[in-house]
């Protein structure tokens, strides 16, 4: 169980922009084990997407550069292979889903097709072979009548069976690490529940790794082992769900699920985090939470927090537990 | 058995998009009229030695400039040749010219608009200064320019048009590809590991080959238009061959009293260039009703 199967290592990926240079990782680290679930929470433009697209290494340069980091998959670190190398890991070994089911299907293609051009691309099946497994991914994740839903279009398929299909699509070469960014965000309720359960199921079948970006944290405490949460390009607190749910450390994730509302406790009023997210252009120095944190001294104004291992499994960043705060 | 199986599969797969927008197209009216306006000149040309009743090149020196009678339907011209046959054979040539010089502006117009569109920085900067440019000449002139360099000529014609006018292919196809470059599928599409080649046959082409259609409709008459003026002023097609603009040219001298010589290949024209241009906006509306084009 506890095999690392990804290792991200001070990882930087900055945009070039007009405006200056954007700092939308500022040397994040993190681990994925086999066959967990890791949570990536944090707010819009915290830099949960960018990550993703980093490992993938699919972040869209011009601007994008990841400019410094390792990322180990399996111990290769996937930013020394070539463009060749890298495609044979795309959809191979770690596959994406993407918010938005409702544009992530080509159009002018059937379901089918669309779904064999993974299995061909990495398996070099013949057109038979490639159709069965198509029919049997689509099996998989339970769409009915699968021989004849396969050569239906994408506008024929409701929302939910559009991403369904493109779990099936992201699936069929059987990954070892899934990317699920906001996978159930543009779905129905009911729905999100049907397809989070999918990815469950698949999962234990598969005994694959799940890294799951959303800003859900309900989903979070249904899905993940563990929860890294993000604030401005950085990794702030990373636990196992339930110590992050039941005693939080860092100021910013104790504001975060403050922020939610809770049915079981009599809450008056939720807590907000006064402030908006700080700029990745000139972002405020030593700590980027400081400004909107009700903690804040001297040193967080001037020194970046390092990461502190303050228990088996939980990591902070926070100078209020580091050796300098007393 | 598997036969009957496949046979079902494309069934299926025809009650598609496509099928909608013939259905659109069906309703459209103008379309329609235009559709059959372009048929019936297709039948024309494709039959012109049925329908010709003399070879467009036979004189008749006993009936010169002759008025349109029931042997000669739309009279002679002044060396006594049929100008309803040679009209009817000027199909040939106008529709040659139109397919031929609309294939090379759309092959040179989407293959650089893919280019600019999907690689962009540097290599985008250079096509689309290159398109600009090349759209600030008017197209007439500057053909008229490089058949005086390269001589007169049917062929050289449809060079020097084609040669001239495929930026609006690609200032297109650029613009589309950079809007459908940003959609999630192709991103998918780079997720389970495609490559640029297949990214760009697979997911972009198929996506903006309905715009480029449209457009290819569009262009077809006035290349068609631009080749007759330049056959009418002498460059294009020699004597004797029956372009429809050369024969305008060939009556001009007689409009007053034989008007009918340069009438009816004048309404060839007309009737060929609004049918494509009916056909075009029917196109255009059926494939996206909100198409900027």
């Amino acid at each position: 169980m506890s095999q690392v199967l990804l290792s991200i290592r001070n990882l930087k990926t900055h945009f070039y922009t007009e405006e200056g240079i954007v700092e939308a990782l500022d040397g994040v680290n993190l681990d994925i084990m086999r066959g967990e679930t890791l949570g990536l929470v944090g707010e819009t433009g915290c830099g949960k997407s960018v990550t993703a697209l980093s490992v993938m290494r699919l972040v869209p340069s011009p601007p994008g550069k990841i400019v410094a980091g390792e990322i180990l998959f399996e111990g290769r670190d996937l930013l020394d292979l070539s463009a060749e190398e890298m495609r044979r890991i795309r959809g191979g070994q770690i596959s994406m889903i993407f918010q938005d089911p409702m544009t992530s299907l080509n159009p002018v293609y059937a379901i089918g097709d669309q779904v064999g051009e993974a299995i061909k691309l990495h398996q070099h099946t013949t057109r038979i072979v490639t159709w069965k497994r198509v029919v049997d991914a689509l099996k998989l994740v339970r769409i009915a009548d699968a021989e004849e839903r396969a050569t239906n279009y994408p506008h024929q398929f409701s929302g939910g069976m559009r991403q369904r299909a493109m779990i099936a699509m992201m699936l069929s070469c059987r990954p070892a690490l899934l990317i699920a960014d906001e996978p159930t965000t543009a779905l129905d309720v009911t729905i999100q529940a049907q397809v989070l359960l999918l990815m469950q199921e698949l999962q234990r079948e598969l005994n694959m790794s799940i890294l799951l970006i959303t800003h859900n944290l309900g989903v979070v405490a249904e899905m993940c082992d563990r929860v890294g949460v993000m604030y401005s390009g950085n990794m702030i607190e990373l636990a196992d769900v339930e110590t992050l749910f039941e005693a939080p450390q860092h100021p910013y994730t104790q504001g975060l699920l403050g922020s939610i509302p809770r049915p079981d406790q009599d809450i008056e009023e939720l807590e907000i985090i006064p402030g908006s997210v700080p700029s990745l252009i000139n972002p405020p120095a030593g700590c980027r939470f400081h400004p909107r944190c009700p903690y804040a001294r001297e040193i967080c104004r001037q020194e970046k927090p390092e990461e502190l291992v303050i228990e088996k499994g939980h990591m902070v960043a926070c100078h209020q537990f580091g050796i300098h705060w007393d | 058995m598997v036969l009957v199986e496949k046979e079902k599969k494309f069934e299926f797969r025809k009650s598609s998009q496509l099928r909608m927008e013939l259905r659109r197209l069906k309703r459209h009216k103008p379309a329609m009229i235009g559709l059959g306006i372009t048929l019936m000149i297709l039948v024309i040309m494709l039959f012109a030695p049925v329908i010709a009743p003399y070879p467009y090149e036979e004189q008749d020196l006993a009936h010169m400039l002759e008025k349109p009678s029931l042997e000669y339907p739309f009279g002679t011209d002044a060396v006594g040749r049929c100008v309803f046959s040679r009209v009817v054979y000027g199909s040939r040539i106008a529709f040659l010219v139109g397919f031929v010089v609309v294939s090379i502006e759309a092959g040179i117009g989407i293959t650089l608009g893919l280019f600019a569109g999907y690689f962009g920085g540097k290599l985008d900067t250079i096509i689309s200064s290159l398109t600009d440019t090349v759209w600030a000449f008017p197209p007439l002139v500057l053909a008229l320019g490089i058949v005086t360099a390269i001589g007169p000529g049917l062929f050289n014609v449809v060079a020097a048009i084609a040669v001239v006018s495929w930026a609006p292919f690609t200032r297109i196809t650029r613009a589309k590809v950079q809007s459908v470059r940003e959609r999630e599928y192709v991103e998918a599409g780079r997720a389970i590991g495609e490559s640029d080649a297949s990214l760009i046959w697979r997911y972009i082409l198929p996506n903006i080959v309905a715009s480029n259609l449209v457009l290819a409709t569009l262009t077809f008459p006035s290349a068609l238009l631009t080749a007759s003026a330049m056959s009418f002023l002498g460059f294009g097609a020699q004597p004797p061959s029956p372009d429809w603009g050369a024969i305008l040219n060939e009556g001009r001298e007689y409009l007053r009293s034989a008007p009918w010589i340069s009438t009816f290949p004048g309404m060839a024209i007309l009737f060929t260039v609004l049918g494509f241009n009916f056909l075009g906006d029917g196109l255009r509306d059926a494939f996206d009703p909100r198409m900027k084009l």
